[in-house]
């Protein structure tokens, strides 16, 4: 054992000095050529110039048309010298050289590096920034000049985030990153429930935040955010153990040296409303449905109908009144609301960002009984403390808490669909006793939202979030700095669950006792979970020019420990006390979940180096690895190599092309590629080794967790199965080819990207190939392979007309996953190999039934051409024969769409124009290539006798509703849907729809304020503004909204995946940001 | 160079100061030790074994499982025409395969046969034994679920050391013939006959007694097949012809040897009897309710056991059987026990072909004031297993009815036009006929002047049956077996222990067994009075009608009728049916026939219909037995992986 970490520390040891020495040969041998002469003369001139005597500069700066710009940031380059222009545009520097070079900077404006050539004034004409050269984007472990990127990193700032206002960040992001897909798929308080991931690769998505790796994305607070960075190609290597899927980096704001403090106050109320929620029928169109749905049969086409014309009649001439479940649970909006206060600001010595937010979601329940509220809070403190030395420290602290009904938003929604108009909310409404219905046992949903009477879930959450690092610049060598780096994150979720029993009663007054208890009439359940998370790093990083030559050497040791714990309580209640203490000891419980997202314990360990090199900005190149070690694998498979290299050639820094007059409209043109290997770990823990799992999982119900011996239950233990002793990481390789062109001065800048990953290895157990009787649990292995390839492209173009300045921005992404090899026995027959292979074919592919237009009279039904069943009637739906035997069976089925759960194409163009103080931003958003499927409720009327959604109104049927459907006289109006009882085949494209939409997805009309009206009042930068979210929906997808989710699977039949969810928001906001 | 020195330097301080190890031991995974070590560690994996053995209780469901969690709306019972069903249609079958939860359970079985020896001295020798004997038992459990589902099975009799030792072509087995497989079986209950004590070291585990009466039924099994079967399966294994379905019909007399002495063993320990603590000579109501607590208590009829609390495993039978009207939400009615049940029993009025007598000479229903007064007489152990209309339930009458007619009694009530018909009484106009076509629309129909039940009654009772698709009753009676008097009726939250096997099963074996080896002449004790001694002590404790001699013992079916009536519903005739090789003539286009109870208002009395189950929401309820399902399918999927297990013949 002890060898054995002796060997793995050789190991490491042996790899941070090759990544080490490989870096040092390269930097010597850059030292060794023509750059040394170089180095040493300026070396020497700069050294000299600090003893010369400082002198003042001074200038004005002026924007675009002339007039003086305030405000504009003026640092001496390489120092923290600076300040900042008055109200006249006026600036006075001291400085210590008279050929320094001045770095002027302005929001909206290019920077501009001005040498000052010994002069004493120097005036400056400030750009508008309509291109995007000059930005630095954050990527893994530091920054890099978009300009020479080799990689395939999008990003945004934090302007162009918050124009859409959404309670969950990612919801935030969609349409506006190229290749980034983010799926909502309900706005229920407190879930956060998207999807997202990059270019299709699947998640888990790595999520840095700040340099360390870290869970809660959702729960950020989105003015504390300066930029979002997504890496998607192989240069997430350096990240390499669980960047397989791509990477986002959010980094988080800091102060500034410039400038004067200031406190900004930004804040929103909003009002969501559903969005494509579906309505319910009234009790006269039930009992009509019902009707026919009695009539729908051959055999007895007449029966008594169970409903009366008479009775029909007095629920629509409103002698009888039917329930609007709909409105009896859902109110019309529900609120929202968010507020920041942040204060920034900082010298020469240190800089500080400092926020405290707050965040509240209502839900659309009329009780409002879940609901969501946040505190966050961040401070972000730099501190110059030596010439030399730089102390930084991030704090970051999160409380949440999500207040629910004991039943979930899925159980309400559900309850709600089912219950027929003509049952009744209440049995008796003055002695507040709530009806139940007589004909299924689904309790009532205004009953199940009422938390006085059901009991109150509360769910609590804390982040702690710190990182400090220390980063020392080698004075001796300039460009040389070390540093070091702590982070601890602390995680509690503290969860209280207490259900009470209660009673509805039914039509006939017949009392029903729910959510009884074997024990008491209550149960308190109480569960803690606390996860920690340490790192430490250690970096050193030498960056220099030498002339031409750029060079940025980076290598750094890793080490991160993950912990979790946790514990549950439960007891029972005979008195209404919520709380443990006041439950019986009888049958109490404590435990503790072995689950392995919640009791687990590993670490990692990795070495990790990069090279950047470029000539002239022109020929560019990049080289990373990250060498790691996981204790999830056993000691000889532990460890993983991912590197990754890239390359760039900036075309249009070629003399051939600059000079040309033709092709130098195209200002700058980049063509680059990556190729890079990175791993997942993402593996069941422990999986080589094999034991017991004490005790066996199980339930009451579902058992068996033990057996009863004698007059006790014997927990079982049961064989955790076979052993898998070389399970290691999964490789994915990606390869990335982009090109990046600004033409025009800014009018127009493209980028486009090809990429294919190939990932091999992927974990999968033998369950398909290994025979049932070898019985053993199986672990997972390295067996199976695929491929995803797609490209991105994205335009950008951005002028000015008159007084208006304007931005547009689209991408659009297309990807496709293929699975190369899958573990699977071959079935016995070609038929069944081709119906159930996997090999080399893509993945998501529908099976179904092909529609073949509808029978629309009594001809279609007699002279059809295939079999179809006896009891068929206008507007039934028809198939297509796809193997022509005559009639439509398993055998007709064949690929007919895609079910994935994210769209294959993803788009999305942002708008954004400036005028005056006023300004517009919009969003439009879309997705092609998706398909859903209708379940249950919202796939047939009266689904189970339950209710029906409006839509279902609109179908074939007789014009008198008495006249018998088979009589051929019978006159037949015709309709979307089939006759009440005529459901189409569920797997066929009548029910599988097609979910592409476009959708404006949020909208923002904001007024800036004129400054000299609120400068009188001491405010500054006062910002009004109006914002829409989801605001205007367009698809063909009938009743839901195209985000909406069910599952395509239809072996899965939880709520959630039959499609009883919580609806998507659409909200309408109002703000305001000011700053003091 | 500096640089470098520097750059080393900072790499080997940091490897060696602050490093994680990454070698860190589970949290929650025990080792062999741990388990194997002690008395306590083994008991959990016996627990294990035991939780997962293949016993078709409360928690079993046809089209799913074993211990499986929902509602159980489809019923073993309806499948043999006991009883009938709303969701089972007609002849159904497994809708699962008993094969990788099998294997599972062989797999951990022969993990601790390998496992216990090492362990013996630090556990005792006796305790180790126990251990071994134990799951030698468990095994032959296993095998005989698997054997009577699919004939010979891959014999797997130790752990498959996949793939440290044998490659997936190793994993390939082929099937054994089924004759090896009854042999395993035989052979792991010697062994455990041999080795285990003669009391349980514990409730609910088996002991010597346990796993002879065991014996005796697995042996019946084997020896049926080796009798009546008639699909003969082969496969060609390497040149080696091997049976793997059916067994040689030489075997028979062995295996029915088998049986016979292993129930012997068990009724000469003298451990076990008869339960009749409430039982009284005569006496009816009290042999009804002795019936009834039989399968309520620990009584001494009870063999094997599994065993439910309210805190860690519990069912849901009583929320399945619930009648309707005593029900607290949930579920309800599932079993609706059919008049071909009932009229397997005495003391009911029958006519020649042995059905159910309501019609008298003049073609006029017999009327009765309740429709109980129609059963007053019949056997006890029938009142103790079912719920007849009006019958008293957890202190209620259950009113179970099918219709109120109001037409004029005076010159006698003809049959209805649905009396001994197919459809559903909704579909045979009748003006006097009032039905209910949902519970939820239960018409109230007004009552005649001084009728003693007051002045409204509702059409179709408090259960049903209605004409429509719904809860409650569908069948006419309700089932009582097993069934609590008191408790929640709704959700999982019954108890009752499951009684596995009990003494009146190893009597049945032992007199099937006595008379098949009386009817081949076999030598050894005197069967037939063996046979007669048994089959009349288990009539007398049900209070039906002894045989008054050997001689009127003069045919199989005697024995088999009285195992079907006294093991009804115990999800044991399914399997009976299967190995006699006769569930296809029993259910060959067969209906099941229903008691519809009616009410006359004019008579002011009740009359019982009897017709067949209804159609309902369009289904026909034709039962038709597919022969080759005497082998059910062996999964698709494990063909696909082991192409060496070959189908049964017919799929």
């Amino acid at each position: 054992m002890e060898n054995q970490y002796k060997l793995l520390l050789k190991k490491l040891i042996k790899f941070s000095l090759w990544g080490t020495l490989s870096q040092c040969l390269l930097i010597t041998s850059i030292f060794a050529s023509e750059v040394n002469k170089e180095m040493n003369t300026r070396e020497f001139l700069s050294v000299n110039a600090l003893w010369q005597q400082e002198v003042t500069v001074t200038g004005t700066v002026t924007s675009e048309d002339g007039s003086p710009l305030p405000g504009v940031n003026v640092v001496v380059e390489g120092t923290s010298q600076g300040t900042t222009t008055d109200a006249d545009g006026k600036y006075s520097l001291q400085i210590p050289d008279p050929d320094v070079v001045l770095i002027f900077s302005f929001i909206g404006y290019t920077s501009q590096e001005v040498p000052v050539s010994a002069r004493s004034v120097v005036d400056v004409n400030m750009i508008p920034d309509i291109q995007q050269l000059g930005e630095v984007v954050v990527v893994a472990y530091g920054t890099q000049k978009k300009a020479t990127l080799t990689g395939a990193v999008s990003a945004v700032t934090n302007d162009e985030i918050i124009t859409t206002k959404n309670e969950n960040l990612q919801n935030m992001l969609t349409g506006k990153i190229a290749g980034l897909r983010v799926r909502q798929n309900s706005s229920e308080p407190g879930q956060f429930n998207s999807a997202i991931d990059i270019r299709g690769f699947g998640g888990p998505v790595l999520v840095v935040v700040d340099g360390i790796p870290r869970d809660n994305m959702t729960r950020l607070d989105p003015e504390d955010i300066e930029s979002i960075s997504v890496v998607k190609d192989g240069s997430a290597a350096v990240f390499g153990s669980r960047a397989a899927n791509g990477v986002i980096i959010i980094t988080t704001k800091s102060g500034t040296k410039t400038g004067e403090p200031s406190i900004t106050y930004s804040g929103n109320m909003a009002w969501q409303v559903p969005s494509n929620y579906p309505d319910l029928v009234g009790a006269a169109d039930w009992m009509t449905l019902y009707n026919e749905k009695d009539r729908h049969n051959v055999d007895n086409s007449n029966p008594a109908l169970k409903y009366s014309p008479e009775e029909i009649e007095s629920y629509r001439n409103g002698t009888n009144v039917s329930t609007n479940w709909k409105e009896a649970v859902m109110r019309k909006s529900a609120p929202q609301t968010q507020h920041t206060v942040s204060a920034t600001g900082g010298n020469d010595k240190i800089t500080y960002y400092s926020s405290i937010g707050y965040q509240y979601q209502g839900s659309f329940l009329q009780t409002d009984a879940i609901n969501y509220e946040k505190y966050t809070l961040r401070s972000n403190i730099t501190a110059q403390v030596s010439k030399n030395i730089k102390f930084d420290l991030k704090l970051s602290g999160i409380s949440d808490t999500r207040e629910s009904s004991p039943y979930g938003s899925n159980d309400i929604v559900r309850a709600m669909w089912l219950h027929r108009p003509m049952d009744k909310v209440w049995y008796n409404e003055e002695a507040k006793q709530y009806g139940m219905m007589d004909w299924n046992v689904i309790l009532n949903p205004v009953a199940m939202m009422d938390k006085d009477l059901v009991g109150e879930n509360n769910y609590q959450s804390k982040w702690f979030q710190s990182n400090a690092s220390i980063t020392y610049d080698v004075p001796f060598l300039e460009g040389l700095s070390l540093q070091g780096l702590y982070s601890f994150d602390y995680t509690l979720n503290d969860n209280k669950e207490y259900s009470k029993a209660y009673t509805l009663y039914l039509p006939t007054g017949t009392p029903y006792e729910a959510n009884t208890q074997s024990v008491g009439n209550s149960r308190i359940s109480r569960f803690f979970y606390a996860k920690n998370a340490s790192l430490w790093r250690l970096q050193i990083a030498f960056e220099r020019e030498f002339g031409n030559h750029y060079v940025s050497v980076m290598n750094l040791l890793e080490n991160s420990h993950y912990r979790g714990d946790n514990f549950y309580g439960r007891r029972y209640g005979v008195l209404p006390v919520d709380q443990l203490f006041g439950g019986i000891a009888e049958e109490q419980q404590t435990f503790q979940s072995d689950d392995d997202d919640a009791l687990y314990n590993y670490a990692n360990r990795a070495s990790v180096g990069r090279v950047l090199y470029n000539y002239k900005s022109k020929y560019l190149a990049e080289f990373s690895y990250r060498y790691e070690g996981s204790s999830k694998f056993p000691e000889n498979s532990r460890w993983g190599f991912f590197p990754a290299v890239s390359a760039g050639w900036r075309i249009s820094n070629e003399p051939f092309w600059a000079n040309s007059t033709t092709l130098n409209v195209i200002n700058d043109l980049k063509l680059r590629a990556s190729y890079g290997i990175t791993g997942d770990e993402d593996a069941f823990a422990y999986q080589f080794l094999t034991g017991y799992q004490y005790p066996a999982g199980g339930s009451r119900t579902g058992l068996p967790g033990g057996y009863i011996f004698g007059d006790s239950f014997v927990s079982a233990s049961s064989s955790t199965g076979l052993a898998n002793t070389s399970i290691t990481w999964y490789e994915s390789k990606t390869v990335n080819i982009g090109l990046d062109a600004e033409a025009w001065d800014g009018l127009l800048g493209m980028t486009v990207e090809y990429f294919n990953r190939n990932r091999s290895g992927l974990l999968e157990t033998r369950i398909e190939s290994l025979p049932g009787i070898v019985g053993a649990k199986l672990p997972q292995e390295n067996l199976d392979s695929d491929q995803t390839r797609g490209f991105e492209l994205e335009l950008r173009h951005a002028n000015r007309i008159g007084d208006i300045t304007y931005q547009l921005k689209g991408n659009i992404s297309y990807t496709k996953t293929r699975q190369i090899y899958h573990e699977m026995a071959t079935a016995g027959n070609s038929y069944l190999n081709w119906l159930q292979g996997r090999n080399d074919r893509n993945t998501n592919i529908w099976w179904g039934y092909e529609g073949n237009g509808r029978m629309t009279n009594w001809d279609d039904i007699y002279y059809n051409p295939v079999y179809i069943g006896r009891g068929s009637v206008p507007g039934d739906y028809e198939y297509r024969d796809w193997n022509g035997d005559g009639w439509i069976n398993d055998l007709d089925v064949h690929p007919l769409a895609i079910n994935g759960q994210v769209p294959l194409v993803n788009y999305g163009i942002t708008l954004s124009a400036q005028w005056k103080g006023l300004d517009l931003s919009m969003l439009w958003q879309g997705a092609g290539r998706k398909y859903v499927l209708a379940r249950e409720f919202l796939y047939q009327p009266l689904w189970s006798n339950s209710n029906a959604i409006a839509d279902f109104t609109n179908r074939w049927h007789p014009a008198d509703p008495n006249a018998d459907p088979y009589d051929p006289a019978t006159e037949w109006i015709g309709g979307e849907y089939g006759y009440t009882g005529s459901s189409p085949n569920a797997l066929s494209d009548f029910n599988i729809q097609n979910a592409a939409y476009v959708r404006l997805k949020s909208v923002e009309i904001g007024y800036t304020l004129p400054d000299k009206v609120i400068s009188r009042i001491g405010l500054q930068n006062v910002r009004i503004y109006g914002n829409a979210y989801n605001l205007l929906t367009f698809t063909k997808l009938r009743y839901m909204d195209p985000e909406f989710y069910t599952t395509n699977d239809t072996s899965r039949n939880g709520l959630v995946d039959l499609g009883y969810n919580y609806p998507i928001n659409k909200s309408y906001s109002i703000g305001i940001s000011a700053k003091f | 160079m500096t640089l470098r020195k520097i750059l080393i330097t900072i790499s080997l301080t940091a490897t060696f100061s602050a490093c994680t190890d990454l070698d860190i031991p589970p949290t929650n995974i025990l080792g062999d030790e741990e388990i194997f070590g002690s008395n306590a560690g083994v008991l959990s994996n016996v627990a294990r074994i035991y939780s997962r053995l293949p016993i078709e209780d409360f928690k079993y469901y046809y089209p799913s499982g074993f211990n499986y969690n929902g509602t159980l709306y489809k019923q073993m019972a309806a499948l043999t025409g006991e009883a009938v069903g709303r969701d089972t249609q007609g002849a159904d079958n497994e809708g699962f395969s008993y094969w990788d939860d099998g294997y599972a359970e062989i797999r951990d079985i022969n993990m601790l046969l390998e496992k216990v020896p090492a362990y013996a001295a630090t556990l005792g020798e006796i305790e180790a034994q126990t251990y071994l004997a134990e799951a030698r038992f468990c095994r032959a459990f296993t095998y005989y679920a698997l054997v009577k589902r699919y004939g010979g099975v891959p014999l797997v009799t130790t752990t498959i050391d996949y793939p440290a030792s044998v490659d997936l072509e190793g994993t390939r087995l082929f099937r054994a013939s089924e004759e090896a497989i009854w042999d395993l079986i035989a052979s792991d209950l010697d062994y455990a006959i041999e080795n285990l004590p003669e009391e349980s070291p514990a409730k609910g585990r088996v002991n010597k007694y346990v796993a002879a009466a065991f014996k005796s039924r697995a042996m019946l099994h084997a020896g049926s097949i080796a009798k009546y079967n008639t699909v003969d399966g082969t496969q060609d294994q390497n040149g080696t012809i091997v049976r793997i379905n059916g067994v040689p019909a030489n075997r028979a007399e062995g295996y029915f040897k088998a049986a016979y002495d292993a129930a012997k063993l068990v009724v000469e320990s003298n451990k076990y009897a008869l339960y009749k603590g409430l039982w009284e000579a005569g006496d009816l109501a009290a042999q009804t309710r002795n019936f009834r607590a039989l399968f309520m208590n620990e009584t001494s009829e009870n063999i094997f056991v599994k065993y439910y609390d309210e805190t860690n495993s519990s069912h849901n039978y009583d929320e399945s059987v619930q009648p309707n009207q005593t029900k607290s939400g949930g579920n309800d009615s599932e079993i609706n026990p059919t008049m071909d049940f009932v009229e397997m029993f005495d003391g009911i009025a029958k006519d020649e072909e042995g059905h159910f007598d309501n019609i008298d000479d003049n073609g006029h229903y017999y009327l009765f004031d309740s429709p109980l007064d129609a059963f007053a007489n019949a056997e006890p152990r029938l009142r103790g297993t079912v719920i007849f209309p009006m019958d008293t339930y957890r202190g209620k009458v259950i009113e179970i009815r099918r219709g109120i007619w109001t037409g004029d009694a005076s010159g006698g009530i003809p049959p209805l036009a649905s009396e001994g018909n197919t459809g559903n009484v909704a579909d045979f106009p009748d003006p006097h006929l009032h039905l209910a076509s949902a519970l939820g629309s239960n018409p109230e129909i007004e009552l005649e002047a001084g009728d003693p039940h007051g002045d409204r009654m509702r059409a179709a009772g408090a259960n049903g049956p209605v004409s429509n698709w719904d809860f409650g009753n569908v069948g006419g009676i309700y089932l009582a077996k097993y069934l609590r008097e008191s408790g929640p009726t709704t959700g999982f939250n019954s108890t009752q222990s499951w009684i596995e096997i009990r003494y009146a099963e190893v009597l049945l074996n032992q007199a099937e067994a006595a008379y098949e080896l009386y009817q081949a002449g076999a030598a050894g004790d005197n069967y037939l009075t063996v046979a007669y001694n048994n089959i009349n002590s288990i009539r007398e404790r049900a209070g039906a009608t002894l045989l008054s001699n050997e001689v009127d013992l003069n045919h199989i079916d005697i024995i088999r009728t009285e195992r079907r009536k006294e093991l009804a519903f115990e999800n044991k005739t399914y399997w009976d049916l299967k190995r006699w090789r006769i569930l296809h003539e029993e259910q060959n286009n067969r209906r099941w026939r229903i008691l519809n109870t009616f009410y006359s208002t004019d008579a002011q009395q009740y009359f019982l219909s009897v017709k067949f189950q209804e159609p309902r929401a369009g289904f026909q309820y034709l039962f038709t037995f597919d022969t080759r399902y005497y082998y059910q399918p062996i999964p698709e999927a494990e063909i696909n992986k082991n192409p060496n297990t070959k189908q049964n013949p017919g799929f």
